[in-house]
């Protein structure tokens, strides 16, 4: 089994080369204008564990007008740097199928594999900006969601 | 004058089964007997597949009217309907939505809506500006984790939707995504004098409500197939859309509002 403290690093190393990548993505800059202007533009990524990961990864980015302005790993038990406007949540698996684009994100939560909660008028509004974080980590080292064994759902 | 008009209620209201609203004189038409009754309409254990899909890029544009914006990649839905037992009787309705925006708001317009009954058909039309239009519309109980919705009209099968039922509920909840989505309307009167522009032109929103969920669960799209028709204009929405997106399956009461007009 594999435990958060095996994989802080990892986790930490990745959630860097994305906010990275998401400062380098016009594309993202272009849909996710005006993001966290008039509100609190902090979402949630709750990983679940599953397989052989023995607890949740859980991702705090701290998004505003297109930019990434940082992306905190939060330790299990602890809580975000602020209230998240939105959380989506899933098994690590899902994660992975998402990423990897077996599934689509919007796909994913009617089909009740990804939870969202928070502000419902912000996931009608920035749609694209959503589809954008996923087609970002395409411009990471994602060996965090292929290294382990998560299982077969 | 006024004894006369009261008469002509009472008389009415005789007339009408247990139960039933009493209907407004000089409200809809014909005046003593108007075809529907004023709203907020209630529809109690309705049912209903929503699936999402997302327009080609540039389409939606052709479609909505210049107050409102197109939100690419957005939620567009496919709203399949049966309502047992509504304020104006039971009857199908089926919605094709665009997501948009009016002012920075994002909404719904909707692009075609078909009912099968015409007291729905009237009050939708006249009331919020609904561009529906009489159809035949079914929408199949589950069967096999399977249900599907179909639409006819003038002998052709021009929209065929299919879904699978998952086990669980979509990941978000559907009262929320319903009532956060503002439905708009363009509501167009023709003149009776003039064919060079509608007598009335009005930029209509309304918000649903949605109560007493019995059913909520997520749903996988095994397809969505359209038709080309000359009498309707939905596969030109749907012939280049996502439409492998999911949706949701729900059972509860619904409840349309009077609207407003935004311009």
């Amino acid at each position: 089994m594999v435990k958060f403290a095996e994989i802080e690093q990892m986790g930490k190393a990745w959630a860097a080369q994305y906010c990275k990548a998401l400062n380098a993505s016009a594309t993202y800059a272009k849909v996710a204008k005006g993001w966290g202007l008039t509100f609190d533009g902090g979402m949630l990524f709750v990983m679940e564990k599953c397989g052989e990961m023995e607890d949740d990864i859980t991702a705090f980015l701290d998004l505003k007008d297109g930019k990434c302005l940082g992306i905190t790993i939060v330790a299990p038990g602890k809580e975000p740097p602020r209230k998240p406007i939105l959380t989506l949540r899933a098994p690590m698996l899902t994660w992975r199928r998402i990423i990897f684009k077996e599934i689509d994100p919007i796909g994913a939560i009617m089909q009740g594999k990804l939870a969202l909660t928070g502000e419902m008028t912000l996931v009608m509004r920035y749609t694209r900006a959503a589809v954008e974080l996923v087609n970002v980590t395409e411009n990471t080292d994602r060996a965090l969601f292929t290294k382990f064994n998560l299982g077969d759902g | 004058m006024a004894p006369k008009k009261s008469s002509q209620a009472a008389s009415t209201k005789e007339k009408q089964p247990a139960g039933t609203p009493s209907r407004q004189i000089d409200y809809s038409m014909p005046r003593q007997n108007g075809l529907f009754i004023p709203p907020p309409y209630t529809y109690p254990k309705m049912r209903a597949i929503i699936v999402v899909f997302q327009c080609a890029p540039g389409v939606k544009e052709k479609f909505l009217p210049p107050e409102l914006t197109p939100i690419e990649y957005g939620l567009d839905s496919i709203f399949i309907a049966e309502y047992p037992n509504s304020s104006i009787g039971p009857y199908h309705e089926n919605l094709i939505l665009l997501q948009c925006e009016y002012k920075g708001e994002p909404g719904s317009f909707v692009y075609n809506i078909y009912v099968d009954d015409d007291a729905a058909f009237a009050a939708g039309r006249e009331i919020w500006g609904f561009p529906k239009k009489m159809c035949n519309i079914s929408l199949s109980q589950p069967e096999k984790g399977m249900v599907r919705g179909t639409l006819t009209r003038k002998g052709v099968d021009f929209l065929d939707v299919q879904v699978e039922l998952m086990d669980k509920p979509p990941g978000m909840d559907p009262k929320t995504m319903l009532e956060n989505m503002p439905i708009y309307n363009l509501k167009l009167i023709p003149d009776v004098a003039d064919n060079s522009k509608p007598v009335l032109r009005q930029l209509t929103v309304t918000n649903m409500k949605y109560n007493n969920f019995t059913t909520s669960l997520g749903a996988k799209t095994n397809y969505v197939r359209s038709k080309f028709s000359q009498h309707d204009t939905c596969h030109e929405i749907l012939k280049d859309a996502k439409t492998d997106m999911g949706g949701i399956y729900i059972k509860c009461d619904q409840i349309l509002p009077n609207g407003s007009v935004l311009e």
